[in-house]
C-alpha cells in the first residue's frame, strides 16, 4: 500500500516539476510558446518518461478513455490495449526522446507532430527506432488529454 | 394580384426555410449525422486522390493541414496537393472506418488500400490511418492525417 502511494506521489511530483520546468525552457526560444503549447509539450515529455518507467498510473492521467493508438507496425489499440502493451514491453528502453515537436493549436484541440527516438536492447541486441508521430490532444474540463496517437517508422 | 400571391408564397417559403435552418444545423451535428457526413468526406477524399481532383481536395483540407506519409515523411497541405497532382494513383479504398467524436472534432481510424504506379512499377499499399476532422465555419475540414504500413 505504501509502495503504491509512493508511486502515485512520485507521478504527481514528476508531472508538477515538468510543468514548472518547460515554460522556462521555452522562454529561451525565439518565438515564445503559449501556455497551452508549453503544457502540451510538457505532457509529451511526461508520456515518454511514463513509458520508460512503465508507469501506468501516469499514463492514465495523460490519455483519454476513448483514445486510439496506432503502433509503428500498423497495430491499432484502444486505451486498455495500449496500457497493457506498455506494461508488457519486453524491451529495455535506455533512452526515449522526442525531437522537432510542433504544436498546432485549434482552440481546445492540439495536434502535435514530432520525431520519437528510442534506443535500447531487445533480446540482448541493441535497437534504434525512429518514428514520426502525430498526437491529438483535447482539452476536457481544464485538462489536456490525448485522444489519438500514431507512429510511422521513418524510412532510412 | 396573382403576382402578389406568388410573392407572398415565396416570402413565406423563404421565412420558413430560414426558420428551419438552425434546426437543420443542429440536426447535422447529431452524432450519427456527423459520422455519416465524415465517412462521406473520407470517400470524397479517396475519390479526389484517384482522379487527381486537387480542387476538391483543397476544400477538404484545412490550410494548416499536416500529413505524415507511410514512409514517415511530414508534408504540408501544399506539398500534399502537389503530390496528388504528380502521383499515379489508380485506386484508393478505405475500410473498417470508425469515428470517435469529441465535440466538434472527429477522430477517424481506418485501413486504406492504395494501388498505383511508381517509377514504372505497380504497387499495392495497405496501411492504417488516423484522420482528424474539425468543424469550422459550417464545414468539416481535415486538420491532420497519418498513414502507417500494416506489416502483419
Amino acid at each position: 500500500m505504501q509502495a503504491k502511494e509512493g508511486v502515485e506521489m512520485r507521478t504527481v511530483l514528476f508531472l508538477f516539476l515538468l510543468l514548472l520546468m518547460v515554460p522556462r525552457a521555452n522562454a529561451q526560444a525565439a518565438a515564445p510558446a503559449s501556455a497551452d503549447e508549453s503544457r502540451i509539450l510538457t505532457l509529451e515529455l511526461a508520456w515518454n518518461q511514463a513509458v520508460q518507467e512503465k508507469n501506468a498510473k501516469a499514463l492514465e492521467m495523460l490519455i483519454a478513455p476513448e483514445m486510439v493508438y496506432v503502433e509503428y507496425d500498423g497495430t491499432v489499440m484502444n486505451r486498455a490495449g495500449y496500457l497493457a502493451s506498455v506494461a508488457a514491453r519486453s524491451v529495455h528502453a535506455e533512452q526515449i526522446l522526442s525531437e522537432a515537436m510542433t504544436v498546432h493549436l485549434y482552440g481546445a484541440v492540439a495536434v502535435v507532430t514530432g520525431v520519437y527516438r528510442e534506443t535500447g536492447a531487445k533480446g540482448g541486441k541493441p535497437y534504434l527506432h525512429r518514428e514520426r508521430f502525430t498526437d491529438t490532444w483535447v482539452r476536457q474540463g481544464g485538462s489536456w488529454l490525448c485522444v489519438a496517437s500514431q507512429s510511422t517508422l521513418i524510412a532510412k | 394580384m396573382k403576382t402578389s400571391a406568388a410573392n407572398l408564397a415565396a416570402c413565406l417559403l423563404m421565412v420558413f426555410t430560414l426558420a428551419l435552418q438552425p434546426l437543420r444545423a443542429q440536426d447535422d451535428l447529431s452524432d450519427s449525422a456527423v459520422r455519416s457526413k465524415i465517412f462521406a468526406l473520407e470517400n470524397a477524399w479517396s475519390q479526389a486522390a484517384e482522379i487527381k481532383d486537387v480542387k476538391a481536395m483543397d476544400t477538404l483540407l484545412d490550410s494548416a493541414f499536416i500529413y505524415v506519409d507511410f514512409d514517415g515523411r511530414l508534408m504540408t497541405k501544399a506539398e500534399v496537393l502537389a503530390h496528388v497532382k504528380s502521383a499515379s494513383v489508380q485506386q484508393v479504398l478505405t475500410e473498417a472506418m470508425t469515428a470517435n467524436l469529441h465535440g466538434k472534432t472527429v477522430i477517424v481510424t481506418g485501413i486504406f488500400r492504395m494501388k498505383g504506379m511508381e517509377g514504372g512499377k505497380p504497387y499495392l499499399r495497405r496501411g492504417r490511418f488516423i484522420d482528424v476532422w474539425m468543424y469550422q465555419n459550417g464545414n468539416w475540414v481535415a486538420i491532420s492525417s497519418q498513414a502507417t504500413p500494416i506489416v502483419h
